[in-house]
């Protein structure tokens, strides 16, 4: 078999487990009572599908594309599956700012909201998380970047590029940490400590 | 022991309450940094979804110019030469020219074309012929400014990466946090139900098309944040690690060092460059994309020539040579370090330059569905508003006038490409900026958010159409093939928006809920 007709082969396997698999997940979660575990099968066969992919391209390049075809089969299954009812659906009930029922649990125990305040306590509270979500969150991804490419092992490259990574990566994950966390105070004392750990150290490393 | 196992008890009761605050916490800041930067996010990933197609749309544009994958070498040297000479006369003097970039022809972009770029910050861009003649004037290309638009909003120097960086670690952070704030996102991963209210519409579409493109996106934002921020991260390093030596801490990733001389010394013949780094393999692909010179025409230029050796994720690497044309070392993308190699896949990954028209198609789609997803992150917040009874009917207008208005203001500026007297970057920089400042706040003057959906998708439906009709009525039916695609999927397009808005066909099915947010 040439190196043609097994490309094209491996191409059709690998579509056709990408989209056995991605059905076979659709049909589970379908299902209001199956388990978890029953979803296994349907991530086995888009794992087998890669074997398919890997005879069409080199590893990095296969990777790639299975996971392109991953997506794109995912969106062409929900597409195609989309309820097509004319009957209007009703609208999601919008969470409404009324009281918790009894026994529910409170803003202040889930920590999701804070309890209602001031103008200002409510201002104030909005300019810090700004702050920490965007300058201090922008400080820490810097600094660990920093800290990667001077005190990182290797060679200075491979220090450099990993570097550049971490640096993104932590800025969005701090970006994500800071609006999310309830409790402003523990991101307002990890935030800027682990920023100036990361800074520290990298001074102390450096050439 | 009874305490003990009480204590257990009520802590795992109490871990639903836990999960439901920070789910509640990650949706609040989910909201509110999509309301803040989503504007730039819709600009900077429709601008990318468009820019993947540069090769193509460099074709439509440049449909009047006779195409040639391939060009013998001395044609090329000859184009070089003369794009010197006349980028020399233009700066006052060839050793004002700072870089020279050849732009080679290849199967998916068959042309060649000389740019210069001068001391001054000036670039000029001719196109050449297959005989390596330059044509008479230079030419700016509409395509390359949409690339700006996506590299950094055509902010000039260092900011514009800056501010686009910032919006990718944002767009990553919103895709932290929406997985954070939709538990059920991967088991409701195949609900799409678009007849019903507005609201569950446009919140399936979006839900849907995050999860689905989950891996496309990271992967996007994550090398996207890579290279725009690298200035900035490269100043950090230098400052922290390399007592703000800026060269020393970059120098990994510049290359060779070439010592400056001002002594004149003509252009390596591309030719013998390509001897030294082609596959020897008979039958390999001999590609190069680009020819750049650092101080051209100087004993001292240091040139850089990209030449394909495999068929992978990363195609090829980018080859440093002296003033005469000597290899000095590959820039290591595909057998360097493994830093190096991770890099040289981060670009084409960002880029797609592997695989083709049907790799850039799956970019192109996936990239849409980003955009997508920033556009229906706002309208979520607008259609939830209203169905609180707390409408904002001015925001609504402007948002649509955001999200319809960034398509239509990229097709004004295309249409500048056909206007002999306006193909010029700053017209089309201005073609683009200026709508979509202007019809967010143009729309406030309509009635409802979707009345002005429905009016920017027929006049963007309208001008896409037109665009496509005068692209051919300029070229005739003798254009190269790909820019008639391009104009058949231009024509389809635009028809497709006009029959959204009912003009055409059967209405689209009305939304269940009586007052509709657009888009």
């Amino acid at each position: 078999m040439g190196d043609g007709m097994t490309a094209t082969m491996g191409f059709l396997g690998g579509l056709a487990l990408t989209v056995l698999g991605i059905v076979l997940l659709r049909r589970v979660w379908a299902s209001a009572t199956a388990p978890r575990w029953h979803t296994l099968p349907g991530w086995g066969l888009i794992l087998a599908g890669f074997a398919g992919w890997l005879a069409v391209a080199d590893a990095d390049k296969a990777i790639t594309i299975g996971l392109l075809a991953f997506s794109l089969v995912g969106v062409a299954v929900l597409v195609a599956g989309r309820d097509r009812r004319r009957r209007p659906h009703r609208a999601p009930k919008a969470p409404s700012a009324k009281t918790p029922k009894a026994g529910a649990p409170s803003a202040k125990t889930t920590g999701a909201n804070p309890p209602a305040s001031r103008p200002w306590v409510t201002a104030l509270r909005g300019t810090a998380r700004v702050l920490l979500a965007g300058p201090l969150a922008a400080g820490i991804g810097l600094s660990l970047a920093a800290l990667v490419a001077v005190r990182g092992g290797g060679l200075e490259g491979d220090r450099l590029v990993a570097g550049g990574f971490v640096g993104p990566i932590a800025w969005g994950i701090a970006m994500t940490w800071a609006l999310a966390d309830a409790r402003l105070a523990r991101v307002g004392l990890l935030l800027p400590l682990t920023a100036g750990a990361a800074v520290a150290a990298a001074w102390l490393a450096r050439a | 022991m009874i305490k003990r196992f009480a204590a257990r008890v009520l802590a795992r009761r109490a871990q639903p309450r836990a999960k439901s605050g920070l789910v509640q916490s990650a949706l609040a800041g989910h909201s509110a940094l999509g309301l803040a930067l989503g504007a730039l996010i819709y600009i900077v990933c429709l601008s990318g979804a468009v820019a993947v197609f540069a090769d193509d749309l460099g074709r439509w544009e440049w449909a009047a110019t006779p195409e040639s994958a391939s060009v013998a070498p001395e044609a090329v040297d000859k184009a070089m030469a003369a794009g010197l000479v006349r980028a020399g006369e233009m700066a006052g003097g060839v050793e004002k020219v700072s870089v020279l970039y050849t732009l080679l022809p290849r199967p998916d972009w068959p042309h060649l074309a000389v740019r210069a770029y001068t001391q001054a910050g000036g670039e000029l861009t001719w196109q050449a012929d297959a005989d390596g003649v330059l044509a008479d004037a230079p030419s700016d290309k509409w395509t390359d400014v949409i690339g700006d638009v996506h590299l950094g909003l055509t902010l000039p120097g260092l900011w514009g990466g800056l501010v686009v960086g910032t919006v990718g670690i944002a767009l990553m952070s919103l895709l932290f946090s929406g997985i954070l704030a939709h538990p059920r996102i991967f088991r409701d991963a195949f609900a799409l139900r678009l007849t019903g209210g507005r609201r569950l519409g446009l919140a399936d579409l979006h839900n849907r098309l995050s999860v689905w493109g989950l891996p496309f996106h990271l992967a996007l934002s994550i090398t996207g944040t890579l290279f725009a921020l690298a200035s900035l991260m490269v100043v950090a390093i230098a400052q922290v690690g390399y007592h703000g030596n800026l060269a020393r801490a970059s120098a990994p990733l510049r290359g060779p060092a070439v010592v400056a001389d001002a002594a004149t010394q003509p252009l390596p013949p591309i030719a013998l460059l390509q001897a030294q780094v082609a596959d020897p393999t008979p039958g390999a692909a001999r590609i190069s994309r680009f020819y750049y010179v650092e101080r051209p025409g100087t004993r001292g230029q240091r040139v850089l020539l990209d030449m394909t050796r495999r068929d992978g994720l990363t195609q090829g690497d980018r080859f440093y040579f002296d003033g005469a044309g000597k290899l000095l070392a590959p820039a290591g993308f595909l057998d360097g370090s493994i830093g190096l190699r991770v890099y040289g896949a981060s670009l084409a990954l960002h880029c797609a330059t592997f695989g083709g028209l049907a790799v850039r198609l799956a970019y192109g789609v996936l990239g849409l569905a980003l955009a997508i997803v920033s556009a229906t992150g706002f309208s979520i917040f607008l259609a939830r508003r209203r169905d609180r009874g707390r409408p904002l009917p001015g925001l609504e207008r402007a948002w649509a006038g955001v999200t319809w208005g960034v398509p239509l203001a990229m097709a004004l500026s295309a249409a500048c490409t056909l206007v002999p007297g306006l193909a010029r970057e700053p017209v089309y920089i201005g073609a683009f900026w200026l709508p979509v400042a202007a019809l967010p706040l143009l729309s406030l003057l309509v009635h409802s958010g979707e009345g002005v959906s429905r009016l920017l998708r027929r006049v963007l439906g309208g001008g896409l159409l037109l665009l496509a009709v005068a692209h051919l009525a300029r070229h005739g039916i003798g254009l190269p093939g790909a820019a008639l695609v391009v104009d058949l999927i231009l024509a389809g397009a635009g028809a497709g928006f006009i029959a959204s808005t009912g003009l055409i066909g059967r209405r689209a099915a009305a939304p269940a809920a009586p007052a509709s947010v657009a888009p």
